[in-house]
């Protein structure tokens, strides 16, 4: 995220991802005059991958746009122009701030020019009259006026629409103004854009596994897990719970692998200048197929920390922005491993082509019942293949063993 | 940021809620549906065929569509039952059976 100091008042074109370079404004979720706290949305940025909601990590007042809709920036330039709250400029260093992302900037694939003073000097005018005549709405208020389909002119001028006025409005509308904006939206004719968006993504897939089909000498190892009494509890634990509470098996799944991967770490990390960097935690990219053909990965970071409960709760949260095309900053993080899983119906098995730098992608096949041998009997069970595409520059197939071994271990103690 | 839910599905169920017709209840499934798979062609989806394995809804898309209906209708419909909700017909007839009805607005 950006780098916003005392004496940077601006707001730059963030880096989502080590392989951005640049990346276009498309919507901005706040206006010139917007009170903004830390965490809040300020526009979605289009980059190859998807759309990104990116946000603040300090509060400040949004002065002024700097780049028009659309317009290509370069990562690291201004895009808008902001102040810094009361207080927030006194600390010079940002608290808390996305971990992956920082690094991205850091490694020095980003260079930031510094802003010029007199940019910074006009501010101060810009403020009062983008303010002056008209409410100030906080970003909340307005991503909840426009979800419910209520105006804005509704509020008098001069005084600060907090979301609660909104929602207030809201109730007050009664069903019918607010089921205009909840019916889905008609097809439009975004279609074009569509396909614009579906080439670009597949030119920057098709770069990416060219690239790791060139330089990584790819192993598979592969196994089958019995998964009939991970299902089982799975079910029991689901029976009192409703729709929003129950797991599903690949959340399982994922904690056990993040625990593996945490465990066996040497599968865990990036292979940069002919040598391999471990990672700290599992930054778990999640291989989220489109409904419309092609890709997104996004991460949870941290995911060796996450209970399934947790763990269900981030999948649901990341596929649902993913399939949407608005995924977060955090989202776009570099991952640290990577898992692609067919899901239930889908095919026994995949052996998967790792993406760089990683040098672990992990497959799992669909859900299948197949004869195994229990307690030397042969049994119907439900399986799920799984397979390791390691790196062999990194690490070698007993790594990988290794890896299942752990990963079936631990299911046997999940959810 | 706090994710805030949109729509009327964000509104509380109460016991006041309205009951619904079947043809409600086949509009609430099909508009559920829509909002998870935007591409497909629900409206010319037939009501006794397998319409997860028609609109491709996965194990992830199914709890969101259930998860939907419960909000929508005040029914939820634990994964014992999964086997009786097959096609639209059959998911339409759960809900209607056990009560479905609009959430209290205002």
């Amino acid at each position: 995220m950006t780098e916003i100091g005392p004496d940077d008042q601006v707001y730059r074109m963030p880096s989502l991802g080590a392989d951005m370079t640049e990346g276009r404004v498309i919507e901005w979720l706040v206006e010139p005059g917007d009170h903004l706290e830390r965490g809040d949305l300020v526009a979605v940025v289009e980059t190859d991958k998807s759309d990104i909601e990116v946000e603040v990590f300090h509060p400040c007042v949004v002065e002024e746009f700097l780049v028009e809709l659309g317009e290509l920036v370069g990562v690291g330039e201004p895009v808008a122009r902001i102040t810094m709250a009361d207080g927030a400029a006194a600390s010079s260093h940002p608290v808390e701030r996305r971990q992956p992302v920082v690094s991205a900037a850091a490694s020095g694939e980003v260079s930031r020019p510094a802003p010029s003073a007199a940019t910074t000097a006009r501010t101060s005018t810009t403020t009062t009259t983008a303010v002056r005549g008209r409410a100030r709405v906080s970003p909340r208020a307005r991503r909840l006026a426009g979800e419910h389909g209520i105006s804005l002119d509704r509020f008098p001028d001069g005084r600060v629409v907090t979301g609660d006025d909104v929602l207030r409005a809201v109730r007050e509308a009664g069903p019918d103004e607010d089921r205009a904006a909840d019916e889905p939206s008609p097809a439009t004719s975004d279609a074009r854009v569509e396909v614009d968006r579906a080439s670009a993504m597949r030119r920057t897939i098709a770069r990416r596994m060219e690239r790791a089909w060139a330089e990584i000498p790819h192993y598979h190892v592969t196994d089958t897990l019995d998964v009939t009494d991970v299902l089982q509890r799975i079910q029991v634990h689901n029976a009192e719970l409703g729709p929003a509470e129950r797991l599903l098996l690949p959340a399982v799944l994922n904690v056990a692998l993040a625990d593996a991967a945490h465990e066996v770490g040497e599968l865990n990390g990036w292979w940069r200048d002919d040598r391999f960097v471990a990672s700290s935690g599992v930054d778990l990219g999640i291989v989220v197929s489109l409904r419309r053909g092609g890709i997104v990965v996004p991460t949870i970071a941290g995911a060796e920390r996450l209970d399934s409960g947790q763990m269900m709760e981030a999948m649901r949260e990341l596929v649902d922005r993913a399939r949407r095309g608005r995924l977060r900053v955090a989202d776009a993080a570099e991952a640290s491993i990577t898992v692609s899983n067919l899901g239930e119906a889908g095919a026994a098995s995949v052996l998967g082509v790792i993406h760089p730098p990683q040098v672990a992608l992990i497959g799992l096949g669909g859900v299948r019942v197949e004869p195994l041998v229990v307690d030397d009997r042969v049994e119907a069970r439900r399986v799920v293949h799984v397979s390791v595409a390691g790196d062999h520059r990194a690490h070698d197939g007993a790594t990988a063993s290794r890896f299942i071994q752990h990963l079936t271990r631990r299911l046997e103690s999940l959810p | 940021m706090i994710e805030t839910p949109s729509g009327p599905e964000s509104a509380e169920h109460t016991t006041d809620a309205a009951v619904m017709s079947r043809d409600d209840v086949l509009d609430v499934v099909r508009e559920a549906i829509v909002r998870i798979a935007p591409d497909a062609d629900v409206a010319g989806l037939a009501t006794d065929v397998d319409y997860r394995d028609e609109v491709d809804l996965d194990s992830m898309d199914f709890l969101a569509l259930l998860t939907a209906l419960e909000r929508r209708t005040g029914v939820n419909i634990p994964e014992i039952d999964y086997a009786d909700i097959g096609t639209l017909d059959q998911l339409v007839d759960y809900l209607t059976a056990r009560g479905a009805a609009a959430p209290a607005t205002g």
